[in-house]
């Protein structure tokens, strides 16, 4: 079966977002990211997958959600080009299969992820889903917060 | 035709080895000499020849060809070996290793070598043949080479004896001391190993949160303890066996050093002896690739400013041929290279000068003499007037410096005036274990590398503040830094009481970081971050701590480097 056009819906506070699976090394449960200094805001800590130290980046930090409540169930993880890197997200919801045809490429709409990174956005599940590159989200963005 | 590229690789690697071996028996042969070493360089050659025919390189074999017919003159005693002809020989060599580094990026790369052919040719043809006495001798060696070590140094003698009437100095010396790596091998793709490292590294983390968990538990059984200890130790040796396998011997980059000193002291007209010692003594594969540029570095400063020129050295009396030594020794604590020369020392009063005329120093400094060998290592020191087409070719003593304190090391210098020079670089022998110190900061458990803390004070032994920037040690004043402050530290909202300073030196300038709490000292494994993650100010990487958390280890160096440059230049431009 062809993983093309399988994606990963995940939610990041009240949204429903969906990403190419094959985007998504693996899903880890939530651990506590341990505090690193000096990196930007949303790059909230690293944590220890089977030995090795991966860094962790708030989506909800990232897509400017409200970050209350102790919903964060897990951690999508992906191999980027810099490297390993955890995504928190409040919930996995499912793998679905979306058309390529009935994704609705880059709507003309303000929506809290760079163009870049949003492929469009698709109906499924009666919802509207954020259709987004999560390995090119995690990989193309400076973590390291610049010298004060 | 079309080349396997995987054959091709596994020919380079093989080149690689028979060509360093190559090099080696060059230059032994120019201290002394056996048949055995022609017939081992015969071999060499033969051996690079035929499997580089193998893989299609022609043009490649055919050079090998041409150079094993002078070896087989050599052997069968048609020609004396003589210094041209081993410059001849190492030139080959050059031109065989450089030709391999092309073939790895470029399986296509050819080498025009007529120039070096005409040249080698004309050595071998510009001698007389002596061909009855020696083939002699070839037909004596032929009737004992069944027989063992001790006979053939009674062989090599007559052959000794010619060699030095074709004028070429021969010490006494066995031709045994070569026969080092004759351990059988297998190649192993360092990937590989790599992951094998990482599995290792995965386990021996989670030994030890077993370990530590048991120790929580009041009512284990003593089996279980007993255990759980055993298993420990097998992980760590097993832990230690596996690193092992990334460790190579120094000889290679000790030949190459050999060898720049032979043609460095040959261009400036300086005499040198060498003597190479513990060549045997094993490093990780990766410190000693970073290793050989400084120590290349260093040994042609001893050549190009610390020996003297014969004439200078008879008129002081000593011997006009200086020496030079290269060491290596291991012990607990790592290994240690040393570098030695017996020339004119360094000069204090020179160094003084230029350090304050650079600004690196105030004018009215008091210094202690191993603090003014250390000014040499500074940036901005070396980048003076005089930059010789040796030694000054844009890598400084800082840059050394720079590199041996990257593989957690350190270099003692010692040097008595017209006496000599000896440094010594101290590294551990594999980076990817560390002893550290945790600290706490808010809460929050850091790693610092011991190799960066040169003391650590009790607060409560010494008269400060809270709020004071300074503290008096042994009678001097050295800035305090809170090292959560550093860090940007958040934590965890933990009351701060501070208890503890560790301080770090960089270029004699001390500086005090004020932790919470240290924690306990402790063996991590070094992890390295995600290339996202890198160059974060004041961290060097990452480990996993051994109740299984994720640690950060701080770069106290780098720290103590970003202050006490800050610092200074105000301070001197005050003064």
């Amino acid at each position: 079966m062809s993983h093309e056009n399988r994606y990963l819906l995940f939610e990041v506070g009240k949204e429903l977002y969906g990403t190419p699976l094959l985007d998504v090394r693996e899903v880890v449960e939530y651990q506590e990211p341990k505090f690193m200094p000096n990196m930007v805001s949303h790059f909230v800590g690293v944590i220890n997958i089977r030995g090795s130290i991966v860094g962790v980046i708030d989506l909800r930090k990232r897509f400017g959600e409200k970050t209350d409540g102790n919903t964060k169930t897990a951690m999508l993880v992906s191999d980027t080009p810099q490297g390993t890197i955890a995504a928190i997200v409040d919930r996995v919801d499912s793998v679905i299969s979306i058309e390529k045809e009935s994704i609705d490429e880059k709507p003309p709409v303000v929506t809290s992820v760079k163009q870049d990174y949003l492929t469009g956005v698709a109906k499924a599940k009666e919802r509207l889903v954020t259709i987004v590159e999560l390995q090119r989200l995690l990989g193309s963005e400076n973590l390291v917060a610049k010298a004060s | 035709m079309e080349m396997d590229l995987e054959i091709l690789a596994c020919f380079c690697d093989e080149a690689q080895d028979l060509l360093v071996r190559w090099e080696g028996l060059c230059l032994e042969m120019s201290r002394s000499q056996s048949p055995e070493q022609f017939d081992e360089l015969f071999r060499l050659a033969h051996n690079l020849k035929g499997s580089s025919r193998v893989v299609g390189l022609e043009s490649f074999g055919n050079l090998v060809h041409k150079v094993e017919d002078g070896i087989t003159e050599l052997k069968k005693g048609l020609v004396i070996l003589n210094q041209p002809i081993i410059q001849q020989l190492l030139k080959a060599q050059d031109i065989l290793s450089k030709w391999i580094v092309e073939l790895k990026n470029n399986p296509g790369h050819q080498v025009d070598y007529k120039d070096f052919l005409a040249e080698y040719s004309s050595v071998f043809a510009g001698q007389p043949h002596h061909v009855q006495a020696v083939s002699a001798q070839v037909e004596a060696k032929a009737e004992e080479k069944v027989q063992v070590f001790e006979q053939a140094e009674v062989q090599h003698n007559p052959v000794q004896s010619k060699s030095s009437s074709a004028g070429v100095p021969a010490p006494v010396q066995a031709a045994t001391p070569a026969k080092v790596n004759l351990d059988e091998t297998v190649r192993v793709s360092a990937r590989k190993i790599e992951q094998l490292l990482e599995i290792m590294g995965e386990l021996s983390i989670h030994q030890s949160v077993i370990f530590h968990s048991l120790g929580g538990i009041a009512d284990s059984s003593s089996q279980l303890n007993h255990s759980s200890y055993l298993a420990r130790k097998i992980t760590r040796e097993l832990y230690e066996k596996t690193l092992s396998l990334r460790m190579v011997p120094v000889q290679p980059v000790f030949q190459r050093l050999e060898r720049s000193v032979r043609e460095l002291a040959g261009s400036l007209d300086k005499l040198v002896d060498v003597e190479v010692n513990g060549g045997e003594v094993e490093l990780d594969k990766t410190v000693c690739e970073k290793i050989v540029e400084p120590l290349t570095h260093m040994v042609r400063n001893s050549i190009d400013h610390g020996l003297e020129t014969p004439e200078v050295r008879v008129m002081a009396g000593k011997d006009p041929v200086g020496k030079v030594k290269i060491n290596a020794v291991q012990d607990s604590s790592g290994v240690h290279l040393w570098i030695e020369d017996d020339g004119k020392g360094l000069n204090q009063e020179k160094i003084l000068s230029r350090a304050i005329a650079n600004g690196i120093i105030g004018p009215d400094t008091q210094l202690e003499p191993s603090e003014v060998f250390a000014l040499i290592f500074l940036p901005g020191f070396s980048t003076a007037e005089k930059v010789t087409d040796v030694s000054g070719r844009g890598v400084g003593m800082d840059v050394v410096m720079r590199t041996v304190e990257s593989l957690k090391g350190e270099i003692k210098i010692g040097s008595t005036p017209g006496k000599g020079t000896q440094f010594r670089i101290s590294i551990p022998t594999t980076l990817s274990i560390i002893d550290s110190l945790i600290v706490s900061l808010k809460g929050i458990d850091y790693a610092v590398p011991v190799s960066a803390v040169d003391e650590i004070i009790h607060l409560n032994e010494f008269e400060y503040d809270e709020n004071d920037r300074m503290i008096r040690i042994h009678n001097k004043v050295i800035p305090v830094y809170s090292l959560s402050d550093c860090l940007n530290s958040k934590g965890n909202g933990e009351k701060i009481n501070h208890k503890s300073m560790l301080i770090s030196k960089f270029a004699n300038e001390r500086v005090a970081f004020k932790v919470d709490r240290i924690v306990e000292q402790q063996q991590i494994v070094v992890r390295k971050f995600a290339s996202g993650m890198e160059h974060v100010f004041g961290l060097a990487g990452g480990t996993i701590l051994g109740n299984g958390q994720p640690g950060l280890i701080i770069d106290l160096k780098s720290l103590a480097e970003h202050f006490v440059l800050q610092v200074k230049p105000k301070a001197e431009r005050a003064a």
